[in-house]
């Protein structure tokens, strides 16, 4: 099945596994598409907190809601101001 | 958008989420600062459930979402019951009939044929598989003036078509007859042939003598076989009379002068005679003959009497009499009137020729004339 992250991976000769922690995309600010995400932290109107392996990822902005969520993907909708990465 | 909506307590939200995104997917996740809405497929609403209750999490709210929330909303449960109980109901009247419809029959009465039914053991609310229309159809067939007979189902409707025999008076009737001729003047407004040849149709202006129908009819062969000329022709008959008033008429009356003379006969020779000498002007003579004894002797009186009268000049104001006379010329019209006949149309006209008024009274009936 086609992955987007694993062919841009290939394209640029990464090694899958190293680079297959967590795959976050932000679309205009408006929408966050993460995969691998381990569990959320926090959930608020102004700041979204969740686990990724081996680290922690806050999306801050205003209005935040959670569009979608699974075991392993978030997608994240609202005013999206900042995506913190940490560990 | 479908699915179901879940309305928690947002304390402790992040850990329930979490525990249900491990088997489940949520969407539209939106949290205050009381409460955390959220969405769920249908499927998974039971166990989405479970594990809020084994969380002790607070359900405010659950509801259907997207078009099962409508239909929730829309049909109460008595509603949607209400209508499986009339499909169900609906289902099982199929299976029977619930009326039983005859057709076609003229002479035959509905009850005839409802007997032949009700000796068949056909009745209102028989199941249909229990119904043989074939063999029904060949009992119907063996009333008496029934030559044909079909019976469908239709919907929950037995229906008994029946065609009656015909009268085959062509057969009977087979001989010389005369043509039917018109009696009146008219023009034929409706025309139904029985049997014969019809020599007119609607719209036509017949006069009297006029042949109506013929007394045969032509085969497949082109023979004429001879037949009794039946049939139904309505017309429209215009009936005129007329009356004429003098506007001076003159008059005679008896002014009550008379005078008597008499003779008695016996054996019709003179016996007795009693003279009188007439003095009057104008008189009127009336004469009489009594038998005074028929027995041995046969005695006869004959008596004239003489009236005196005068001649009188009257003036007649029609104008003042105008109904009067124009009732009168109408009940000559109506002298030609029928039971049946039905007064279409009724106009009069006056015109005056000297010193002489005609009416003339036109009625238009419709008359059936054969």
């Amino acid at each position: 099945m086609f992955n987007f992250f694993n062919e841009l991976a290939l394209d640029y000769n990464l090694n899958i596994g190293e680079y297959n922690q967590f795959n976050l995309v932000n679309l205009s600010n408006r929408l966050v598409y993460i995969e691998g995400q381990k569990g959320i932290i926090k959930i608020a109107t102004d700041c979204i907190t969740f686990r990724v392996k081996k680290g922690v990822i806050s999306v801050f902005g205003q209005n935040l809601t959670i569009k979608r969520i699974t075991d392993t993907t978030l997608v994240i909708s609202g005013e999206i101001k900042q995506i913190e990465s940490g560990v | 958008m479908k699915g179901f909506k879940f309305e928690i307590s947002s304390l402790n939200s992040e850990k329930c989420i979490n525990l249900i995104i491990q088997k489940y997917e949520i969407f539209n996740f939106s949290k205050n600062d009381e409460k955390v809405i959220f969405y769920c497929k249908n499927k998974d609403k039971k166990n989405i459930e479970k594990i809020l209750k084994k969380l002790n999490q607070k359900i405010y709210n659950k509801s259907y979402f997207g078009l099962l929330f409508h239909i929730k909303n829309i049909f109460s449960i008595g509603i949607i019951f209400g209508i499986f109980l009339s499909c169900i109901l609906w289902g099982i009247s199929t299976l029977f009939i619930t009326d039983i419809l005859v057709v076609g029959n003229y002479n035959l009465t509905t009850k005839e044929i409802f007997e032949v039914l009700e000796n068949n053991d056909i009745y209102k609310w028989k199941p249909k598989k229990n119904i043989n229309t074939k063999i029904l159809q060949n009992k119907i067939e063996k009333i008496d003036h029934i030559s044909y007979a079909s019976v469908i189902i239709r919907g929950n409707t037995l229906i008994v078509n029946v065609k009656e025999e015909l009268t085959n008076n062509e057969v009977i009737n087979i001989g010389n007859f005369d043509p039917i001729v018109s009696i009146y003047d008219g023009q034929i407004t409706s025309a139904k042939l029985i049997q014969g040849t019809l020599k007119v149709k609607v719209g036509d202006v017949i006069k009297i003598g006029d042949v109506l129908v013929e007394p045969y009819i032509t085969n497949q062969a082109g023979e004429k076989i001879s037949v009794e000329p039946l049939a139904d022709i309505v017309c429209d008959v215009y009936i005129t009379s007329n009356l004429n008033i003098k506007e001076h008429q003159i008059k005679t009356k008896r002014t009550g002068n008379s005078l008597t003379s008499f003779e008695l006969y016996a054996f019709n020779l003179p016996i007795f005679k009693k003279q009188v000498n007439v003095t009057f002007k104008t008189y009127e003579k009336e004469e009489n003959e009594v038998y005074i004894s028929n027995i041995l002797l046969p005695i006869k009186r004959k008596e004239t009497t003489y009236y005196e009268t005068v001649t009188t000049k009257e003036n007649i104001n029609f104008e003042e009499n105008k109904q009067t006379f124009i009732e009168e010329c109408k009940q000559i019209a109506l002298l030609n009137f029928a039971k049946y006949d039905i007064i279409k149309n009724e106009s009069y006209s006056i015109y005056k020729i000297d010193d002489t008024y005609t009416i003339l009274y036109t009625l238009t009936l419709s008359k059936k004339i054969c």
